[in-house]
């Protein structure tokens, strides 16, 4: 018996690595007016993208069949439709494109490229080795701080202009203030991702990696990154939620601040839709980022649309994306609902609503704050090594099980053994 | 047994201890259902009242609209069907580990290799058993959904346990008649654990229920998704549908609690009926 | 005469008994064992999920040992285990008896009442649970402050983190091990009980006396149930702290997906399954031979 089962088990190890690896014909596609759309989260009524699908598909007469896997499951599910001849002829992403920049068509021959953002399809597009262009940006956002009106007038505090921000010790000053007179619960909040804080990394002068010759050097226990981190620990000590940043809740803060609970918010454009739709309890708005003593930062990011090149309906993909860049009209419709920065030159989105309109403004004063210190990080493409590592790494530091400087220098010499570059510090 | 009347006192305060400890335990669910009904604004609002002002059933018309009627009758399907395919194996695989125990000595070593199933988190394993279901061809085929869950050490050990305890005699004097094995089992021995089967279809079902992680992996339509997956989807990236994840959640409870509710007597009723005793 | 019929016998019987294990075998094999020993055959490569396939040796291995957040998260949940483990069993034990005893009435509906948690998905009492203890809007937090008390941290402080998470865990097996319990108790002879009772014993003294050491077989199914499935916990966490405060309660099975699947790193993750599925198995191995000792079959 134990021999049959041996045998067994050999020859399933055999046959499996020949069957995954298939045949990789796509396949006719079965019906050829129906395009398959990836998506990452189920939309919620009203969604930008998905109604400029619906737009697209009631002009074209075309179909669309809208499917929805979780951001983290991609990565199992992705590899499995490709060997199954099953991929979507659309994808929401920006993962993985970069991940697997082979599945991909190269839109560059497809579509003409010099209408993008640059900054838009570098970001988004993340391909910093080659001149493809697997991921065309959509939609565009950058890091902002919301700001709760009424709790400011309640402090006597006025929010800083454009022209005159705040310092981060201004800052921290006045949310000290807002948390003691201003009614709000916590006098600032900040998202549990990494771009927040990198962004107040940058403004110290601190990175992730440095420029070495043609490769990069590990600087993130520079003293500037470990300084950005200690004031950041500081902060989450005294008018921060300190749970979201020491981990151990799923609470978004986003739900804080709509519930008026938080005066400053560290987030970024793609909550201003939500926020315009379900704050009705108080008067808040966006002000300017604040200075620190390397300067401002801001980071873009968003989303792209990716064809693979074996989907079985990738003429029809590339339709709709023609459809969707090329005829401004389309575009607009896409921008007015997604009320965020546009990825295409020209094409821009001029609010009706003077609040809006005011808050629009000084978001996009912000995308002349991006850091050249981020590009150099992004491009180094360091995440591949250690996104979690990272995040586990600033959490502990906040909860304080460890200084800011011995996380920051584990973490780096994890990602200098990982990565194969030397550590500056 | 005179109903003394401190007998009396003493049953009425274990009734009502009983149900004291009944309630305090569904209460967490309980709020769950009373949050499902409120306006989205009401949900983190201080100070919290159990009942809404001004309840809705908006979100529910909502994540009805979505397909989730869809969604729930593939749930239901799969779980229907693996949880037959689990009795029938699970109570011919532990009887035989019972029955023959004595006669052929490796029963137990076969059972262990069963038991390693119940130490490693089938989590880990997706990955190569998903290459292992595409390898059959089962890929994006309900098949290859039901297939690889429907054997459960846990079901395997209940019957196991079941039949370790009647007596040997029971089979013997079936053989000494001249029953064939397999009918032995079919008409004398399956009958005496109707408990365990009842038991077994409750903890089946709801594990056919509440998967997740196969389905989507292995069914590439969305119409084929199950219950779990459409709740899952809820939780966003920057932001989770609070409303929609309450009443959706509360919807995913009610079949599986309809289903215990009806059998659960049976499970009692089953396990002090006949042979037991022997 | 009689030894060949006796031989006639062993055949037809080992037959028999291949024919009804056969389904389960052959499903169990192809579906879990070959998956199995596809995974120990990756954590010798540098595996990505998808198309990187090479040998490396024991590198993982060697990576592994000298891991110390490994070492952590294996140490937290031994704890956890050992932490949560009596509660685990012993409440459902109590419930079941109180559940089981003739002088209780309405019985049916308390224990459906008790065994509802069982039926939610993880994800589901997850976020039930995230809804009682969540520290800013959470029912908990407000009973106490509203009574004047001072609220709790449940998510800065890791051990009302993991007791959060052992709470929801208990809460959602309860009735599962109360099932088990009932079924025990009922196989009791009712015989044995009426004998007790003619000899005045007192219900205290029923259960610790005969309910107590007639329920050791069942006990020991619940404790190793109990035991590997604190282990093995996970989606709990995911659901509840996500393994925070810090890394205070990233347990096992979450480090291997936060190191391994979710970093695209199979060959690390498989390598880390390996080890870990010796030391449950030793775990549960030793647990059946204390039992066994203990007089069971």
């Amino acid at each position: 018996m134990k021999k049959a089962i041996a045998l067994l088990l050999l020859a399933a190890l055999i046959m499996v690595p020949a069957f995954a690896g298939g045949s990789k014909e796509p396949k006719a596609p079965e019906n050829p007016t129906v395009l398959r759309v990836l998506l990452s989260e189920e939309p919620t009524s009203g969604d930008a993208f998905t109604s400029t699908l619906n737009k697209w598909a009631e002009e074209t007469g075309n179909t669309v069949d809208l499917m929805v896997i979780p951001y983290d499951d991609q990565l199992t599910k992705f590899p499995l439709m490709a060997r199954n001849n099953d991929l979507p002829d659309l994808i929401a992403t920006t993962r993985l494109t970069r991940l697997y920049p082979d599945e991909f068509i190269d839109m560059t021959d497809q579509i003409d490229i010099s209408i993008f953002e640059p900054q838009a399809l570098m970001i988004i597009g993340q391909d910093y080795t080659t001149n493809q262009n697997l991921c065309l940006p959509y939609q565009f956002t950058i890091t902002n701080v919301f700001y709760n009106k009424d709790a400011f007038e309640k402090a006597g505090i006025e929010a800083p202009t454009p022209d005159d921000p705040w310092t981060l010790e201004e800052l921290r000053a006045n949310a000290q203030i807002l948390q003691e007179k201003g009614g709000v619960k916590y006098g600032m909040a900040m998202d549990d991702s990494r771009a927040r804080y990198d962004n107040m990394m940058y403004m110290y002068g601190g990175s992730m990696v440095q420029k070495a010759g043609d490769s990069f050097a590990v600087a993130i226990n520079s003293p500037e990154t470990i300084a950005a981190l200690t004031e950041f620990i500081e902060w989450n000590n005294s008018v921060m939620p300190k749970a979201i940043w020491a981990g151990g809740t799923t609470d978004n803060p986003a739900d804080y601040f709509q519930n008026g609970d938080v005066g400053i918010y560290f987030s970024g454009s793609w909550n201003y839709n939500m926020f315009y739709q379900n704050i009705d309890s108080f008067e808040w708005g966006i002000m300017p980022s604040p200075v620190g003593p390397a300067g401002r930062s801001a980071i873009l990011g968003g989303s792209g649309l990716a064809v693979p090149k074996n989907a079985s309906n990738s003429a029809l993909a590339i339709e709709f994306i023609k459809w969707f860049y090329e005829n401004p009209e389309n575009f607009s419709y896409f921008l007015s609902l997604d009320k965020g920065l546009s990825s295409i030159i020209g094409v821009t989105y001029t609010p009706d609503d003077p609040k809006v309109a005011a808050d629009y403004e000084i978001l996009q004063t912000e995308v002349a704050n991006t850091s050249e210190l981020f590009n150099v990080d992004e491009s180094s493409s360091w995440r591949n090594y250690y996104d979690n590592e990272y995040r586990d790494a600033l959490h502990q530091a906040v909860n304080g099980d460890m200084s800011a400087e011995e996380a920051l220098t584990e973490f780096a010499e994890m990602l200098s053994r990982k990565s194969g570059w030397e550590m500056l510090y | 047994m005179l109903n003394t009347k401190r007998d009396r006192i003493v049953n009425s305060s274990m009734t009502v201890l009983s149900i004291i400890v009944a309630l305090a335990i569904i209460f967490p669910i309980v709020w769950l259902i009373c949050s499902s009904f409120k306006q989205p604004n009401e949900l983190f609002r201080y100070p919290l009242h159990m009942f809404s002002a001004n309840p809705t059933l908006d979100h529910y018309r909502s994540v009805m609209a979505g397909g989730f009627m869809g969604y729930i009758g593939n749930s239901f399907f799969l779980a229907i069907v693996g949880t037959l395919i689990t009795l029938v194996i699970s109570s011919m695989c532990g009887y035989a580990l019972a029955v023959y125990r004595n006669e052929i000595k490796y029963t137990n070593k076969v059972f262990a290799v069963f038991l390693l199933g119940t130490l490693i988190p089938g989590e880990t394993l997706t990955v190569p058993q998903v290459s292992v279901i595409s390898a059959l061809g089962l890929y994006n085929n309900i098949w290859g959904v039901i297939l690889p869950v429907v054997t459960t050490t846990t079901g395997i050990f209940l019957f196991r346990q079941m039949y370790m305890q009647l007596p040997l005699s029971f089979v013997e004097a079936a053989r000494i008649d001249g029953c064939p094995e397999f009918k032995t089992f079919t008409h004398i021995m399956a009958p005496l654990a109707s408990s365990t089967f009842v038991t077994l279809t409750i903890f089946s079902f709801m594990w056919r229920w509440n998967d997740y992680i196969l389905p989507l992996l292995v069914l590439s339509d969305q119409k084929n998704y199950t219950i779990q997956i459409a709740i899952k989807n809820f939780i966003g990236m920057n932001g989770t549908d609070w409303s929609s994840i309450l009443s959706a959640s509360v919807i995913s409870m009610i079949p599986v609690t309809i289903i215990f509710v009806i059998l659960q007597r049976y499970i009692i009723g089953g396990i002090s009926a006949g042979g037991v005793k022997g | 005469m009689a030894a060949s019929s006796m031989k006639m016998h062993k055949i037809t019987h080992t037959a028999a008994f291949w024919g009804f294990v056969a389904p389960s075998v052959v499903l169990f094999t192809i579906f879990f064992l070959i998956p199995l020993v596809l995974s120990i055959a990756f954590s010798f490569t540098n595996f990505d999920g998808w198309k990187t396939m090479d040998f490396v040796g024991l590198a993982n291995f060697a990576e592994l040992f000298r891991d110390k957040n490994f070492y952590g998260a294996l140490g937290r949940t031994f704890v956890y285990t050992l932490f949560s483990l009596p509660f685990k069993v012993i409440i459902p034990l109590l419930i079941a008896a109180l559940l089981c005893s003739d002088r209780v009435r309405f019985k049916s509906f308390s224990r459906t009442l008790v065994y509802i948690p069982v039926l939610l998905s993880s994800l589901v009492v997850g976020i039930t649970i995230n809804w009682m203890f969540s520290a800013e809007y959470g029912l908990v937090n407000f009973l106490i402050t509203s009574a004047g008390g001072k609220a709790l941290d449940w998510a800065l402080n890791p051990y009302l983190a993991t007791f959060v998470i052992s709470f929801a865990s208990n809460w959602a097996s309860t009735g599962f091990y109360m099932i088990i319990f009932i079924g025990g108790i009922k196989s009791i002879s009712n015989d044995i009980y009426e004998a007790a009772s003619i000899d005045g014993c007192t219900s205290k003294q029923t259960f610790l006396k005969i309910t107590i050491p007639m329920l050791a077989p069942t006990t020991f199914l619940a404790v190793l149930l109990a035991t590997v499935n604190l282990l093995k916990e996970y989606a709990l966490v995911q659901g509840i702290t996500q393994g925070g405060p810090g890394i205070k309660t990233v347990f096992i099975i979450q480090y291997i997906f936060d190191k391994g699947f979710n970093s695209m790193q199979y060959g690390y993750a498989s390598a880390i399954s390996f080890i870990v599925m010796i030391i449950f198995a030793l775990i549960a191995y030793v647990q059946f031979r204390f039992s066994n000792n203990g007089g069971e079959n």
